[in-house]
């Protein structure tokens, strides 16, 4: 099967760093499948997810090459694949209702009229359990949660139907049960749509629940990649056993001393 | 220091740095160059440019030396600039931080006195002020501060009201610190860079004014300045261009300069905050 | 039994404005005794940050009262109420924004010894140097920058200028949500370790079950501005009486198939 998205010995330099962010990444991305990237701050995941998007600042170095051999051409951004940040503030034009933002990709791309746009728009977020969905169409961002703008900003990603969702750590800033729902929910939307998924997280433990592949990453180069199952038991890389050894989860045995009398 | 290693990499900064340094030189240096008044006849009328080698730029239709009075038209350009830009900013930053850090009662007084002069023209009330009160240069610094100060009024208070809400703010609180120690130690010098780089607005701004009251009429009398060179060259303008065209020659590499100057300063204020 | 070291009693709270008018907090009360760790966990929105900031004094309560080490500490106004603040301390999410933009390391830590008067100022440096040890950074990061740091070191500054008050109760406010992974396991470490030799007591805020109950002793469960549930931490984890709780524990993300042996870091 063509790979969607092809990385060989892929690298990003910031301009003025000595160092590179990323470097002698590759890997391949099948059409569907869902990929997590994990890692730490400084790790470089976040900027690989950026290179993916073509979002790298200007006069950046990269080397290596990435191409999207599926497609044929070059992905084109809201047709081709959507993405997600964290921070579900910033993401969205406090100043435009909701329903032109998530209808915006789905016109430009799929052609489709204002009305067949909107109703498009006033569906996606239905399936996203969006309350009230045709009231929230005229609604402003301000007026929602930070939960709920993380799921607009998801069904503005993918109006347009594209083949990939990129998810930058698209669930660090919510809290532990909004985050559950949110990945709930990104599981079942990719199913539905057959999109593959680039799953940024720093959560090794929420990687594992959501991907087929997990990639892990360390002071820029891709440590260890392998399906979910075969990582979690039987580890190769010694940072990826760092990682799970190091995982905070209700299994873990408390920490605390004696209780004082 | 750092600072001014990052500010050198801003090719405007540099260039702008390096315009007001040299027009700084000739200020400082003009009763070197040019001993004597500036105001004084030094040759025939109308002498033209480049013509007589005593007299580089010529004369006016008193006959005065046009260079010499362009060198020493700097200094009251770049005294009047800098001193209205610092007196604005100074009475600026005191009411903004008070109306911000204070808030209720005291913020809203102090927001309508800032609204009262907002309303007016800076440049009418410059005028006003200065034809009300015998014209000298530090009248006509006055003057401007009066037009230019609520710009970083409000820029102050709006910074000290994000501030504010700062954790390190929070924490300084439950450190135990007194409010005026929080106000002056940990609010006002974050709050300052911004306010900082909109004086250089106001310098060239300024040095516009000072230049308009001069063609006036409205500013000092007694020394020359390049509005007041432009004013004397109105009367000969078809058959002397060159009398009213350099001074405004000069104004306009002042004003670039400073703006300039201005934005390799943002640039370098703005780098630091990204960085933390 | 000592006597509880903080008191919190019919605690409420009203946001007016916006058109919401939304309740804060509703009659919460919970009591925290010296030595303990009390877990304050709940979703977004269900008052955890705002009962933390009302205990701190940050923000006033409309309703209720407070006790804190013996006194009425809502009582406290001007001189009075900084002297006795240096016995209660809080340590914010963002380890970076907690800090002074100008600050180094040792102008943030020595605030404190300056401010209450804790050590002349010839023996600040060594002061400082020594808070340094105790949460395990070397003395060399006295003259760095704060923003020169790594994340992890700058909440262990955080907590090295809290201990400077010697107080008896700190107040962690989400202190370690925004950390690696493995970090957040060093930090905790570090507050149990200080627990035992201090004896001081933490009220830590998170909506992150599994953090708590890695180093807290009861757990309270918040939601819409209550208290919904409260009992010992293994207790209220393995039997979850409310909604709340019971949805904090499924929402907890499990690894499975652990196969790599949780090891202490």
């Amino acid at each position: 099967m063509t790979p969607l998205l092809r990385l060989d010995r892929y690298g990003v330099t910031y301009p003025g760093q000595a160092e590179p962010a990323v470097a002698g990444i590759s890997l391949a991305l099948r059409p569907g499948e869902k990929l997590a990237v994990i890692g730490e701050s400084g790790s470089g995941k976040s900027t690989l997810a950026l290179a993916i998007a073509g979002l790298l600042p200007p006069r950046s170095r990269t080397g290596g090459r990435l191409d999207w051999p599926a497609l044929g051409a070059p992905a084109r951004p809201g047709a081709d694949f959507g993405i997600v940040f964290q921070d579900p503030g910033a993401s969205l034009n406090p100043v435009l209702r909701i329903g032109e933002q998530v209808a915006e990709a789905a016109q430009r791309h799929l052609g489709l009229g204002w009305a067949g746009a909107g109703r498009h728009a006033a569906d996606l977020l239905a399936r996203l359990r969006i309350p009230e969905p045709e009231a929230a169409m005229r609604a402003y961002p301000h007026q929602f949660s930070g939960g709920q703008r993380q799921r607009i900003a998801i069904a503005a990603a993918i109006a347009a139907r594209p083949r990939l969702l990129i998810a930058d750590e698209a669930t660090s800033a919510l809290d532990m049960i909004v985050q559950a729902e949110i990945v709930a929910l990104l599981d079942r939307l990719v199913a539905d749509e057959g999109m593959a998924l680039l799953f940024v997280t720093h959560d090794i433990a929420l990687a594992a629940r959501l991907a087929d592949r997990i990639a892990v990453m360390h002071r820029a180069r891709l440590v260890e990649l392998a399906p979910t199952a075969d990582l979690l038991a039987s580890p190769s890389a010694d940072y990826t056993r760092h990682l799970l050894g190091t995982h905070i989860d209700l299994g873990a045995p408390p920490r605390l001393a004696a209780r004082p009398a | 220091m750092n600072a001014a290693r990052r500010f050198l990499r801003s090719p405007e900064g540099v260039a702008g740095a390096a315009v007001l340094a040299l027009l700084a030189l000739l200020a400082l240096a003009a009763p070197l160059l040019f001993p004597g008044d500036p105001l004084a006849i030094a040759g025939p009328p109308l002498v033209a440019p480049f013509a007589d080698p005593a007299l580089p730029l010529g004369t006016d239709r008193l006959g005065r030396d046009v260079l010499a009075g362009l060198v020493h038209g700097a200094r009251a350009s770049l005294f009047v600039g800098i001193a209205a830009a610092l007196v604005a900013v100074a009475i600026g930053s005191v009411v903004g931080t008070l109306a911000g850090f204070a808030g209720g009662l005291v913020d809203e007084a102090l927001m309508r006195v800032v609204d009262a002069f907002q309303i007016v023209p800076g440049f009418l009330l410059a005028l006003a002020f200065v034809s009300v009160v015998q014209a000298s240069l530090p009248v006509v610094v006055l003057a401007i501060a009066l037009g230019a100060w609520t710009g970083p009024a409000r820029l102050a208070r709006a910074e000290v009201l994000s501030i504010r809400e700062r954790d390190y703010v929070a924490s300084a609180r439950i450190l135990g610190m007194h409010p005026l120690e929080i106000a002056l130690r940990e609010i006002l010098p974050n709050a300052l860079p911004p306010v900082l780089a909109l004086s250089a607005v106001i310098v060239a701004g300024a040095v516009l004014t000072e230049a308009a009251l001069s063609f006036l009429g409205m500013g000092d009398p007694n020394i020359v300045t390049w509005g007041s060179m432009i004013a004397e060259g109105r009367a000969v303008l078809r058959s002397a261009p060159h009398l009213s065209i350099v001074p405004g020659l000069a104004l306009v590499a002042t004003v670039i300069g400073v703006y300039l100057f201005g934005e390799g300063l943002a640039e370098l204020l703005s780098r630091r905050e990204r960085r933390a | 039994m000592t006597a509880p070291l903080l008191e919190v009693r019919e605690v409420s709270k009203r946001y007016a404005g916006g058109g919401r008018g939304v309740v804060a907090l509703d009659a919460v009360s919970f009591a925290l005794a010296p030595g303990e760790t009390l877990g304050l966990v709940g979703p977004s929105g269900s008052g955890k940050s705002t009962l933390a900031r009302v205990v701190t004094r940050l923000l006033d309560p409309d309703g209720g009262g407070i006790r804190f080490a013996g006194a009425d500490w809502l009582a406290l106004r001007g001189r009075e109420l900084r002297r006795r603040r240096r016995l209660m301390q809080m340590v914010f999410q963002d380890p970076l924004g907690a800090f002074n933009p100008r600050a180094s390391v040792f102008s943030a830590i020595a605030d404190p010894l300056r401010i209450h008067a804790l050590a002349p100022r010839a023996r600040w440096r060594a002061e400082a140097a020594a808070l340094l040890a105790r949460v395990h950074l070397p003395p060399s990061l006295l003259e760095r920058g704060i923003h020169e740091i790594s994340g992890g070191q700058r909440q262990r500054v955080a907590l090295a200028r809290a201990l400077a008050c010697q107080p008896s109760l700190i107040v962690l406010d989400e202190a370690v949500s925004a950390l690696d992974m493995s970090i957040r396991g060093q930090i905790l470490d570090l507050l149990v370790e200080l627990q035992a030799e201090e004896g001081l007591s933490y009220l830590f805020v998170s909506h992150d079950l599994a953090v708590v109950k890695a180093v807290a002793h009861r757990i309270a469960v918040m939601e819409a501005g209550r208290i919904v549930e409260e009992g010992p931490a293994a207790a209220v984890i393995a039997t979850p009486q409310s909604a709340m709780a019971r949805a904090l524990v499924a929402a907890v993300p499990r690894l499975e198939h652990r196969t790599v042996p949780m090891r202490k870091p």
